[in-house]
């Protein structure tokens, strides 16, 4: 476990304002007329499905861009809070929760796109793991209980102040930023190669697959990968009560890029990308959905 | 623990032997039944095989693949035996009574499919060797001996000098030598009363007799949690030779064997025969 | 062959008619795990003074066995039958897994154990029991072994002897553990038809644990909940008598070694103790045992019955300790006690700081004086002896135990100046004994002992503009702006606080050329009113030194802009009209401008500029109109110009053409922030002529902060004969929306929660409504309307402009 007592200080980007890193070459609202209440947006790898939910995170809806059709993959609470699409973007892993004897209740569920089956893939827990999709399986933990399917896959999950990240079914936790509140948001790029996390306080770090901090983009929130090079993610203000802007931002992973993708009055949030297809899509804070193709330059 | 007496033996035997038999693999190939912890009938013409828990027991017609279901209770698959003329398997099963552990035995006649009990639920441990006809041996925890059967004719044989536990004690066809395992010491053969004791091998589990001069067995190595190497092994009994039949690149969990085949069982419950050839 | 037969059925059947459940029925069949000492299958963990290899170090198969034999003989002495598959530790031990199976088998055992300890296999330490089963955690084999299984692991956690990092139960199916296996699960477990289970009783890769488990007493323990477990799982009685055991460390000096160590296990660990057991008054010595050698400080007393008891513990370096103790039947009573070193000599100062020697840089002039001692001091009599010189007033205080004094100066060191710090013999530590010989230790100082402030705005006297007002402060450091909030005060007139918006602060960061910290104000100021902002003298840079006192800024607010729609030279709203003119300028790097539309006074806009120059003197920056402005000015007038500075000093002037003549009219230096207005007479120019605007110049002010800023320009009015403009007057809001004018959204802040927003048509009637503090105007048509914020309990109107 390797520690790097970074402050706030240390973590100095030389951006080029607004330089430009890619064109956007359109923006589509999605659904208008047709969906309301549209947010969380989740796009699979090749950009072909998208998941999304209510604001409160109830629900879950499945939209085929090459069909065009919705489905309702749950109405349960909490489906659209940790929903993520198998690598193959055939099946989807979400989380259910339900009140029994006053006590919140979770479990981990999948549902297969072609049968449109679900079937419970975990026993009811109080805490569970957002459940990390891998190629054969998936992996989450059930109050405290680590439930693999999947060991040999390489893996990243944070528990608190820890990144954790499994190799060959062998587990390490790291923690490169010190006075943390905690680490969320992690993902691995594309590519299996690094390592994207957020520190609470103090903003992105990618790392390699042993713990090392390659680069600190920024403070920007709900970063996604757009390829193995670049972030998309959202730069929010607030005044301590309400959002006072929010907009998308792309950013090069080694920090020295940055592109406003909307103005941050236009209040759009919780960035989705695939690569494969070029595609971004974002909500609005009053649950409409945009599709930005980009084109990086 | 270690009796010291037989590595002169063992020893002596290499120099002394000369004309030694040859075993070699003709031909292996995959039985399409999936089973675990094989055991051949003495004339080779049928296998035993239950699942990898010990749940149940099933007979395998090697000529005619016909499946029989012997029985399909927990526990029934442990250490089944063929009676002496081949007729009936003789098996054991398990049932708790206020928590405490009872073991029957029972035999199926394979034409009929009568079943008939040998011995009620009893405590302790029950041997199904012993049911199998007038010849047979096994280890015994009672005694902490072999208990050998000729023709009717029964001895309790103690072969290693300061030996603590047999297991797996078989007569050969020709009901002259026996094989069996001293727990601490390894794999032996000895006359049957136990004389002139000689040792095969170590670590060696599921020995059988392959005709009267090769013993089969297998072969395992492993962390103290699980087996990490496991090899089928053949020992010539005269020259002490150890041929392997399998390369290790599959664990395998049991093996049997008869003069002109062998069947192991692989950790994936794939079961695999091979027909040998020995020369004198 | 049948009489034998006969007589074993009947005997059977005699059993089972006799059936009661008690210990003589069971046959219990113990699997100490591994053997033979041989690094492939077994566990060697090397630990001090044990090298690698030597079989008296810590093995697995070792302790495996240690565990086995205590838990064979309790279960003998209660009547059970016990098998075990080994009992010595040789290569010849270590048996087949299918035959360890086969042999409980044939033992015709009821239950299984495998005794095993644990390893993570990673840099991780951690120590809990894990017991597992054949199966998937929700799918046993044999549900009765998982039974097993979980009365083995509620009774290992009770052991109180040792540090669990988790008292959760921790009972698993070997399939749901090793998924990668399938369904092979563990060896021993395969061939039982017999409930069992293999025990992970600690970790043996957490050194401390490592040590335990070459107790035998340790085993012992481990050992009697085993056989807890066999009475839990049979609901047999147990037995009449209880125990005693616990773990002896000292009470603060650390355990010295390279490896984790968790709560307690930090703490050394008390060897050889001499441990009694005396009867409740403490007169009589009823039973002795001691810790053993091998730094783990356990100790037990295995039998004793039940009641109340005294018991002594000594070390040969401890200080004695008793404590009563209460036994009950059946139960270990886990007393783990700390206990006092004897402090048998001197103290000394073992490490100080600063240590500084001579070549060595000064030492910040905020440097606290420490020193750890090696026992635990009488703080009045260090207090006493411990002086400095030149003298400075200072606080004394103390940590870890009174093992640590700390001086810290009340005032900064001065600068240049060699200290020394003296503690004279008389210090002693908490035993009496006193020092042997004095203590020094000098240090030079550095050249700086107060942070200095080389740019501020306001500064005192000054004007201040009301609108979106800031404070700025530069300092020559990075000024530590954690606890500024606190550093600076601002009262008006009344002495009211005026609040500064924290969560708009900017501040130098690593690698900037000054340090500053620049704060806007939460509302705009009252044109008029005079205000005081305080400077704590406690405002310090990252190494704690502060200013050398604080400083107290009066300023007044004011509104810079006036309207006079008939005289404006230049009313700054088309940016494109100004560019930079080479020829006119010296060394600039960069200069950008644009149309500021936010932060204007007059119109819609005003004219940003940012600009960058290479060095921090020496340049000039001539930004030339397309065209000469219309207006004539000749000597007997006045300008009035509106400028947004930024704090760089830089000055700003106005070129003025006249045929065959070229001004340059000083407007003033950009030494504030905000907008300001200026007025200046223009008697520089010549008598006669006419001039025009054809420019705004800039120069630069040698100065570390002049070399990048950010000025705009509003209105350039033209007054005649020289007269002065009207302060205008404003209101006060807090709530803000924008943009405005607005296409998609229309966004409200304010100080507190917005709960809803309305926009009202011209006509009054409400047009559409939000929750929260964001209103979705892309549907609405182009217009003009009302938007209505309500926060805590009162609403505010502000009018905005819909436009797509």
């Amino acid at each position: 476990m390797k520690k790097l007592l970074l402050s706030v200080m240390a973590f100095v980007g030389v951006v080029s304002m607004n330089a430009q890193i890619a064109d956007v070459e359109s923006v589509t609202p999605l659904l208008k007329g047709v969906e309301s209440e549209m947010h969380n947006p989740v796009l699979s790898a090749d950009g072909s499905q998208l998941l999304f939910s209510e604001c409160d995170y109830t629900g879950l809806r499945l939209y085929d861009f090459n069909d065009n059709v919705v489905v309702k993959v749950s109405t349960e609470a909490r489906a659209g809070l940790d929903a993520s699409f198998s690598p193959d973007g055939k099946e989807i892993y979400f989380v259910t929760q339900t009140l029994q004897n006053n006590r919140n209740m979770r479990q981990v569920k999948k549902y297969d796109i072609a049968s449109r089956q679900t079937i419970e893939v975990s026993k009811q827990g109080r805490v569970i793991s957002r459940p990390v999709a891998t190629t054969k399986g998936f992996a989450t933990t059930v109050d405290g209980d680590l439930l693999v399917t999947d060991n040999k896959a390489t893996r990243v999950r944070t528990e608190g102040t820890s990144l954790i990240i499994a190799k060959n079914g062998v587990e390490k936790a790291y923690t490169p930023v010190a006075n943390s509140a905690g680490y969320i948001w992690s993902s691995l790029s594309p590519d299996g190669n690094k390592v994207m996390f957020f520190a609470a306080g103090f903003g992105i770090v990618i790392t390699d697959l042993n713990g090392n901090i390659l680069s600190t983009p920024g403070n920007f929130e709900a970063p996604v990968w757009y390829g193995n090079d670049h972030i998309v993610a959202m730069n929010a203000t607030n005044d301590g009560h309400n959002y006072r802007s929010s907009q998308i931002v792309l950013l090069s992973a080694d920090g020295t890029q940055f592109q406003a993708l909307t103005k941050p009055e236009s209040m759009t949030m919780n960035p989705t990308a695939s690569f494969d297809a070029g595609k971004i899509v974002y909500a609005t804070i009053d649950g409409r959905l945009y599709q930005m193709n980009i084109k990086l330059k | 623990m270690k009796a010291k007496s037989w590595i002169l033996m063992a020893a002596l035997s290499v120099c002394a032997s000369m004309s030694a038999a040859d075993l070699s693999v003709v031909s292996t190939e995959k039985l399409d039944v999936k089973g675990y912890y094989p055991v051949l009938s003495p004339d080779g013409s049928k296998v035993l095989f239950t699942t990898s828990d010990h749940d149940g027991l099933k007979s395998l017609d090697l000529s005619s693949s016909e499946i029989t279901l012997i029985d399909n209770a927990p526990g029934t698959g442990f250490d089944p035996a063929f009676s002496a003329d081949g007729k009936s398997v003789i098996y054991r099963s398990i049932v708790k009574v206020d928590g405490l552990i009872r073991r029957d035995v029972k035999s199926y006649d394979l034409a009929t499919g009568e079943k008939v009990q040998l011995l009620e639920p009893s405590r302790g441990n029950v041997d199904t060797r012993q049911f199998v006809g007038k010849t047979f041996a096994y280890g015994s925890a009672r005694t902490q001996a072999i208990e050998v059967s000729l023709d009717g004719k029964k001895q309790t044989i103690n072969p290693i000098e300061s030996g603590y536990r047999y297991l797996w004690a078989s007569v050969s066809p020709s009901n002259s030598k026996l094989v069996f395992t001293e727990v601490y010491s390894g794999l032996f053969v000895s006359e049957l009363d136990g004389t002139k004791a000689k040792f095969l091998a170590s670590r060696a589990e599921f020995p059988c007799w392959a005709g009267d001069n090769y013993v089969v067995a297998l072969y395992t190595e492993d962390d103290g949690y699980v087996v990490t190497k496991a090899k089928v092994i053949a020992v010539d009994i005269e020259s002490g030779k150890v041929i392997e039949l399998t390369d290790g690149s599959s664990i395998v969990n049991g093996v049997t064997a008869t003069k002109d085949k062998v069947v192991y069982a692989t950790e994936d419950g794939e079961m695999f025969i091979m027909n040998i050839k020995i020369t004198e | 062959m049948k009489k034998k037969f006969i007589a074993f059925t009947i005997a059977a059947l005699a059993s089972i008619a006799a059936m009661a459940k008690d210990y003589s029925d069971l046959i219990i069949y113990i699997n100490p795990g591994h053997g033979g000492h041989d690094a492939a299958n077994d566990r060697n963990v090397v630990i001090y003074p044990y090298a690698e290899g030597d079989t008296s170090g810590f093995w697995e198969s070792n302790s495996n066995m240690h565990k086995g034999f205590f838990l064979r003989d309790m279960l003998q002495d209660l009547g059970v039958k016990v098998v075990m598959s080994r009992v010595t530790n040789t290569s010849a031990d270590d048996l087949g897994l299918e035959t360890i199976g086969r042999l409980a088998n044939a033992a015709g055992s009821d239950l299984f154990l495998s005794i095993h300890s644990n390893a993570t296999g990673t840099s991780n330490r951690v120590n809990f029991p894990i017991i597992f089963f054949r199966g998937y955690d929700n799918e046993p084999v044999y549900p009765d072994a998982k039974v097993w299984a979980t009365d083995i692991d509620v009774n290992l956690l009770t052991n109180g002897a040792t540090i669990w990092t988790s008292t959760n139960t921790n009972v698993r199916g070997d399939w749901s553990f090793q998924p990668t296996w399938g369904t092979q699960g563990y060896g021993v477990l395969r061939k039982l038809t017999i409930p069992g289970a293999l025990s992970e009783g600690s970790f043996h890769d957490y050194i401390p644990e490592t040590y335990r488990l070459m107790s035998l007493d340790y085993k012992w323990i481990e050992a009697w909940n085993f056989r807890k477990a066999v009475d839990d799982h049979y609901s047999l009685p147990g037995v009449s008598y209880g125990a005693i055991a616990g773990r002896l460390n000292d009470s603060r000096f650390p355990r010295v070694g390279d490896f984790k160590m968790i709560g307690d296990d930090q703490l050394e660990t008390v060897d050889t103790a001499y441990v009694s057991l005396w009867d409740e008054t403490g007169t009589t010595k009823l039973q002795e045992t001691y810790s053993d050698m091998i730094l783990n400080g356990i100790y037990a007393f295995r039998k004793v019955e039940p009641g109340k008891y005294m018991m002594k513990v000594s070390g040969n370096r401890h200080y004695e300790t008793s404590t009563m103790v209460e036994v009950t039947a059946d139960e270990i009573t886990y007393v783990n006690l700390k206990l006092n070193k004897i402090r048998n000599t001197a103290p000394v100062v073992e490490t100080y700081s600063p240590v500084w020697k001579e070549g060595d840089p000064g030492v910040l002039c905020n440097t606290p004086v420490v020193l750890d001692f090696n026992w635990d001091m009488d703080t009045a009599s260090v207090e006493a002896a411990f002086s400095i010189t030149p003298e400075i007033p200072g606080e004394i205080t103390w940590e870890n135990n009174n093992l640590r004094m700390i001086f810290t100066p009340t005032q900064t060191y001065q600068t240049s100046t060699v200290y020394t710090a003296r503690l004279d013999a008389s210090a002693k530590h908490a035993g009496g004994m006193a020092m042997e010989a004095p203590f020094e230790l000098s240090f030079f100082t550095a050249d700086r002992n107060y942070m200095s402030i080389i740019g501020q705005f306001p500064k005192d006297g000054e004007k201040v503009h009301f609108d979106n007002p800031a404070i700025e402060v530069r300092f020559d450091k990075l000024p530590n702006v954690t606890p500024i909030l606190k550093q600076i005060s601002i009262v008006d007139s009344t002495g009211t606080k005026v609040a500064l918006n924290n969560r708009k602060m900017t501040y130098s960061k690593l690698g900037a050329e000054y340090g500053f910290f620049r704060i806007p104000f939460t509302k705009d100021l009252t044109v008029g009113n005079t205000y005081k902002m305080t400077l704590s003298n406690e405002i310090a840079d990252k190494d704690g030194i502060p200013l050398q006192d604080s400083v107290v800024v009066h300023f007044t607010a004011v509104d810079a802009g006036t309207e006079k729609p008939d005289s404006i030279i230049e009313d700054m709203e088309d940016a494109t009209l100004y560019a930079l003119n080479s020829q006119g300028s010296v060394d600039v790097d960069t200069v950008s401008i644009k149309k500021d539309a936010t932060n204007k006074l007059f119109g819609t806009s005003c004219v940003n500029v940012m600009y960058e120059f290479p060095a921090t003197e020496g340049s000039e920056m001539l930004l030339s109109r397309s065209a000469l402005a219309d207006a004539k000015l000749t000597n007997n007038d006045a300008v009035g110009v509106h400028v947004y500075g930024d704090l760089t000093a830089n000055e700003v002037y106005l070129e003025v053409i006249a045929p065959e003549d070229v001004k340059y009219i000083p407007v003033g230096k950009l030494d504030f922030l905000g907008w300001r207005y200026f007025e200046v007479p223009l008697t520089m120019l010549e008598g006669e002529k006419e001039y025009q605007l054809s420019g705004v110049k800039m120069v630069q002010t040698p100065s570390l902060m002049s070399r990048k800023g950010e000025f705009k320009l509003d209105n350039i009015s033209y007054i005649k004969d020289g007269a002065v403009g009207v302060e205008g007057i404003e209101t006060m809001t807090s709530v803000t929306v924008y943009p405005n004018p607005a296409s998609e959204y229309l966004i409200a802040n304010a100080d507190g929660l917005i709960d809803k927003v309305e926009l009202i048509g011209m006509n009054g009637t409400v047009t559409a409504t939000a929750d929260g503090n964001v209103l979705n105007v892309s549907e609405i048509a182009d217009g003009i309307y009302f938007i209505r914020i309500f926060v805590g309990g009162t609403s505010e109107l502000k009018k905005v402009v819909v436009k797509h």
